[in-house]
């Protein structure tokens, strides 16, 4: 889990990293001490923000809308001054997870804080999975569907062309050269056509995958063409 | 409520980006399989053509069998129109 700690102050930087290693040895830190330079060094590798709202080029608002602009999901934590509870008010009017207002406790508050925020964005990524795969199912099945009615349908005039050519080459121009080649031109890419379809409706299939161990999902790549 | 407003706009636009991106590989995935059948077909098309030019005398039944091999190629190019492309033309004309 990557953090962006956003503070103009080295000593807050420190100790936001102390604290939090010592909740989950796991974090990794990107640290900013400007609103711009916390912009700039933001990416889709960042899974949460913690941001001091008072920075010397841009206050905590102007970069959690630039960060959300980028990211609409990602979890901000405004850090405030004891007594700039309505700064709170307006980062989460402004769509920032949560804010901890800088008294005795908030050391002990932050881990919890920023705990709960990276387990909704793993869960807000979750469903952003699903929903991408549901989507992928209702697509593949209509497209089954249609290749399925195409198979059917098509399947009468091909019979029809093969049959009609291979007796006009056979019975009509089996000593006309030029009559036979066109005439086989017309079967082999009649036949082509078919094998086409053919393949198209084996192609077109639910191929699932594992995805815990008990349970499995579909493979979207293999179910594919 | 606000709040709460704001996520759900976001959701939504979101549902319509995967539904749009999900839609867009639909539409190329059929136009690929239209593009496909209708190679051959055209080749089809141009054979019969030739070998119709060719027939100088029409020997036994050979006018009437070089007509159902135009119909069925006509026919075969409608089922892909049909089929494959009423859902092209339908994104098209949204």
């Amino acid at each position: 889990m990557n953090i962006l700690l956003v503070d103009d102050q080295k000593f807050f930087l420190t100790l936001y990293q102390g604290l939090l290693k010592e909740s989950d040895p796991s974090y990794n830190f990107i640290c900013a001490e400007t609103g711009r330079e916390a912009v700039s060094k933001f990416n889709n590798k960042v899974d949460l923000i913690i941001l001091d709202y008072l920075l010397p080029d841009m206050d905590g608002i102007q970069v959690l809308l630039e960060i959300l602009a980028k990211d609409p999901y990602m979890p901000v934590i405004i850090i405030t001054g004891a007594g700039s509870e309505s700064i709170a008010t307006a980062a989460l009017k402004n769509g920032a997870y949560d804010y901890v207002v800088k008294t005795d406790e908030y050391i002990k508050t932050l881990p919890f804080v920023v705990e709960q925020g990276i387990e909704r964005k793993r869960l807000i990524e979750e469903t952003r999975r699903f929903e991408i795969q549901r989507m992928e199912v209702e697509r593949l099945a209509v497209l089954k569907e249609t290749v399925a009615t195409l198979s059917h349908e098509i399947n009468n005039p091909l019979t029809s062309i093969l049959m009609t050519a291979q007796l006009l080459r056979d019975r009509h121009y089996s000593k006309d050269e030029y009559a036979m080649q066109k005439l086989s031109i017309l079967i082999e890419n009649a036949k082509r056509i078919a094998e086409k379809v053919a393949k198209l409706s084996n192609a077109v299939a639910v191929v699932k995958k594992d995805y815990t161990k008990r349970e499995k999902i579909i493979d979207i790549e293999k179910s594919l063409l | 409520m606000k709040i709460k407003g704001r996520f759900m706009d976001k959701t939504a636009s979101e549902s319509e980006r995967l539904t749009k991106k999900s839609e867009e590989k639909y539409y190329k995935t059929i136009e690929e399989i239209a593009h496909e059948l209708r190679n051959p077909l055209n080749i089809m098309r141009t054979s019969v053509y030739l070998l119709k030019k060719a027939v100088k005398e029409s020997i036994g039944d050979v006018d009437k069998y070089i007509y159902q091999l135009e119909d069925s190629i006509r026919r075969s190019d409608n089922i892909i129109t049909n089929i494959l492309n009423k859902d092209i033309l339908i994104k098209h004309k949204d």
